[in-house]
């Protein structure tokens, strides 16, 4: 029941005969909310950094620190076909080698958050970029001291070089001297949802050439599988009755990658990886003539590191395209799309409205049933109104908002409009209290 | 009509302890002259030797010279620990926002049952199944309006042992806020649902109270030399009516504009929404949601907060509005709960101790 507010009651009655808050045109923007068919790229993050033994290294830093070995030592009198230090083919009847191989593995995890929940199947995509360089030697340092990086000479630089240059990724071995192109090697770039130690090739037997012939081109030492390969062209004999050394084979678990993912939760996706993120080959070789004395000796390291790494995770994205709708009333005070456009109202768009938001019913679209509801409601505007009441009055007749309230003017007759009186509900209430004076503001607007 | 009010500032104005008691019946082992001594105010404590709490056990202690402090009731509980017995005392200084009452912890009794009432008002507290042997009991439901004049009764009705003495060893009443009628010069606080050209608007209606007082006794200055003026101090709003404050608007301090030689100061305060844009909200998990339930999450996030509509139309139309497979990806509750408001068309708005949820429309 209404509260009759009579002159008696107020002071300052201000209110507009002509009604405010006309709204004929409304337009709002619900989101498609519907997963695609397809998986697609949800998020990509850059690895910078990586922590080895307690220790931060940015991926382009990884040329010295931290060991994890893998490796072989072939001190054996054995006999190898080796590069010397000016680069030629060597004749000889023994020759000493030593070589070595490391291979620096590092396990981490990244968690992406996605600011849309995920559904469905998850993978991520490991995409590596490699840079490659090789060491020169001192050549004072004796043959018997462990090889290491940065004790190998200037000739062998500009060999590693041409091995570089001039190698040709024909088989998973070889692969390795040409770091820079990888879209062939489907080991750089894993992409599956769970990959189990996927095996690495890296280096596998040591070969020697025929003692007898040389190559056309000079001879190096080259990693390769368990057969004859030709690096740039040339062709290799395999001898018998030389041994073979032995490096990283295809079985080394100790060089798998790995790589799965795990769903935390409606937004975030853990993706754990073990990768390699340094390869350090080095050897160092002696060779002489048993008449003339003849020796030789060189030795070269070429160290390949990943500088850069980037991690896709992919899944099926979440369409959220905000799908713009606006709307009139009809003659028949139905909705139309012929727009009148005086009075616009947008509403705030977000994730919460959806094309399937509906009220009661799914037959009853929210974005139908909220657009026809404010502007049958405001299409014609409302009668607003101000004034004051006594603070005394407004206990006793417990003024809240939402309170109905009818006004009688000062010649006794209410506001009305068209012929028929209006009801008012309190809207906003400022209490005001003075050292003269206290009372309450209301702000009234038509039911 | 008066005005009053009252800024809790955290620490203590004035504590009083029992003065004058009045009390049902008269003690026999322990009379009320030997316990206090009125011109001293000081208590002597028990004469003698006295029972322990059931002197019908064979139990007993004996107390030297120094007596044992507090009050002791001349009868004793049933076999079921019932007893009705009354102690009051008169209020001075501030009203009271604090009721601090210590039984017998040396026994380990205590009341189980027992109300606070006063008498300017019919407002209780009832305190039921206390285990405790000391309380700190909150003063505000008694509503009390002016200290002049008022005295506040703790009548006890169970007592945790048969056949035992009621015992009462400190009875203090603390004000830990001032009240502020005659030094008030001006006030000026909303109730708004929306603005105040009524503008349809959804969102979070913020709600202020500013206000100026006349520091006469300089306490305000004093309190902010001491640096104890800080954000976020309760202040509430009342009109006394009748002997019963009745609660017109409550906020958290926000600005105090205090000038070293003008003894007008100015406070400028908040309701409580702003904190809501301090607390984090986790993302919500894909499922088919009500706005109704959007809402639930949204203030239980927020923890001891109230909430309720403005009345059952407003929550049958939340209820109604459903959106399948709803998420929300937003960093505060603030931010969600505007989110809500967006789609929905809803208005909240603090009043007194709760948020209002409303159509805006």
């Amino acid at each position: 029941m209404s509260i009759q507010l009579t002159a008696y009651n107020y002071k300052n009655l201000n209110y507009k005969v002509t009604p405010q808050n006309i709204i004929d045109t409304i337009t709002v923007a619900p989101i498609t909310n519907v997963y695609e068919q397809e998986s697609s790229v949800l998020a990509t993050e850059s690895v910078t950094s990586i922590s080895i033994n307690g220790t931060d290294y940015s991926l382009s830093n990884l040329e010295h620190g931290g060991s994890q070995v893998s490796s072989f030592d072939n001190e054996a009198p054995t006999y190898r076909r080796c590069v010397n230090n000016e680069g030629t083919y060597v004749l000889a009847h023994r020759i000493l080698a030593k070589a070595r191989t490391d291979v620096l593995m590092y396990s981490g995890s990244k968690i992406f958050t996605t600011t849309t929940p995920i559904s469905g199947q998850i993978s991520a995509t490991l995409s590596m970029t490699w840079k490659s360089s090789a060491k020169d030697k001192d050549a004072s340092i004796s043959f018997d001291d462990s090889p290491s990086l940065s004790q190998l000479n200037s000739d062998t630089y500009s060999l590693a070089t041409w091995i570089r240059q001039n190698s040709v990724a024909k088989n998973s071995g070889n692969w390795i001297f040409n770091q820079t192109d990888f879209s062939t090697n489907p080991w750089a770039k894993p992409n599956a949802a769970s990959i189990d130690a996927q095996k690495i090739d890296v280096i596998t037997k040591w070969y020697s050439d025929a003692l007898i012939q040389p190559p056309a081109q000079p001879a190096i030492i080259c990693w390769s599988e368990n057969s004859n390969y030709a690096l740039s062209g040339n062709k290799f004999t395999y001898i018998n009755d030389l041994e073979d050394g032995e490096g990283l084979s295809m079985t080394d678990d100790s060089i798998s990658i790995s790589c799965t993912c795990k769903k935390l939760d409606n937004y975030r996706v853990r993706v754990s990886y073990t990768i390699p993120v340094r390869f350090s080959y080095f050897a160092l070789a002696r060779s002489w003539r048993l008449v003339g004395g003849y020796e030789q000796n060189g030795s070269w390291a070429f160290v390949d590191r990943l500088v850069g790494l980037e991690i896709q995770l992919n899944g099926l994205a979440l369409d959220t395209t905000k799908n713009e709708m606006s709307y009139s009333l009809d003659e028949n005070q139905e909705l139309t799309t012929n727009l009148k456009n005086n009075f616009n109202y947008k509403l705030e768009n977000n994730e919460l409205f959806t094309l399937s938001t509906y009220k009661d019913t799914t037959d009853n679209l929210w974005s139908t049933y909220i657009t026809k509801e404010l502007l049958t409601k405001y299409e014609k505007g409302k009668i607003v109104a101000t004034l004051d009441v006594p603070v005394q009055w407004a206990i006793e007749n417990n003024i809240h908002i939402n309170s109905e309230v009818q006004v009688q003017k000062q010649d006794t007759t209410y506001i009305t409009r068209k012929g028929t009186i209006v009801t008012f509900l309190v809207k906003a209430i400022t209490k005001k209290f003075t050292g003269t004076s206290f009372e309450y503001s209301l702000s009234l607007m038509e039911e | 009509m008066q005005l009053h009010v009252n800024i809790d500032f955290g620490v203590e104005f004035g504590t009083f302890i029992l003065s004058k008691r009045s009390y049902s019946p008269q003690a026999n082992i322990s009379h009320i002259d030997k316990i206090y001594d009125p011109n001293n105010a000081d208590y002597l404590g028990f004469q003698g030797f006295h029972f322990s709490s059931s002197p019908l056990d064979n139990t007993y202690k004996l107390y030297g010279a120094e007596g044992y402090q507090g009050y002791v009731s001349s009868n004793i509980s049933d076999n079921d620990g019932n007893i009705n017995v009354f102690i009051t005392s008169g209020l001075s200084g501030d009203v009271p926002n604090l009721l601090y009452i210590r039984f017998d912890a040396i026994e380990d009794t205590y009341a189980v049952d027992f109300t606070i009432s006063n008498n300017k008002n019919t407002n209780t507290i009832e305190i039921t199944d206390n285990t405790e042997t000391e309380l700190q009991i909150n003063l505000e439901e008694l509503k009390l309006a002016n200290p002049l004049g008022t005295t506040i009764t703790v009548t006890i009705t169970k007592w945790n042992k048969a056949n035992a003495n009621v015992k009462i060893t400190q009875l203090i009443a603390i004000a830990t806020s001032k009240t502020f009628i005659d030094e008030l010069v001006s006030c000026e606080l909303s109730e708004n649902l929306l603005d105040a050209k009524v503008q349809v608007a959804p969102g979070i209606a913020e709600q202020y109270a500013n206000i100026q007082l006349y520091d006469k006794n300089g306490i305000i200055h004093q309190l902010a030399e001491q640096e104890i003026l800080t954000k976020n101090n309760p202040v509430t709003i009342s009109i006394i009516d009748e002997q019963e404050a009745i609660i017109i608007g409550k906020f958290y301090t926000s600005e105090w504009n205090i000038e070293g030689n003008n003894s007008i100061v100015s406070l400028d305060c908040k309701d409580n929404s702003e904190s809501l844009d301090h607390i984090n909200f986790n993302a919500l998990e894909s499922t088919d949601r009500s706005v109704h339930e959007m809402l639930t999450s949204g203030f239980n996030a927020a923890k001891n907060t109230t909430w309720e509509y403005i009345d059952t139309d407003t929550a049958e139309y939340c209820k109604s509005i459903i959106t399948p497979s709803s998420w929300s990806f937003t960093s505060t509750i603030l931010e969600f709960l505007n989110k809500i408001c967006d789609f929905a068309m809803l208005r909240i708005y603090w009043y007194v101790d709760r948020y209002i949820v409303a159509r805006c429309y």
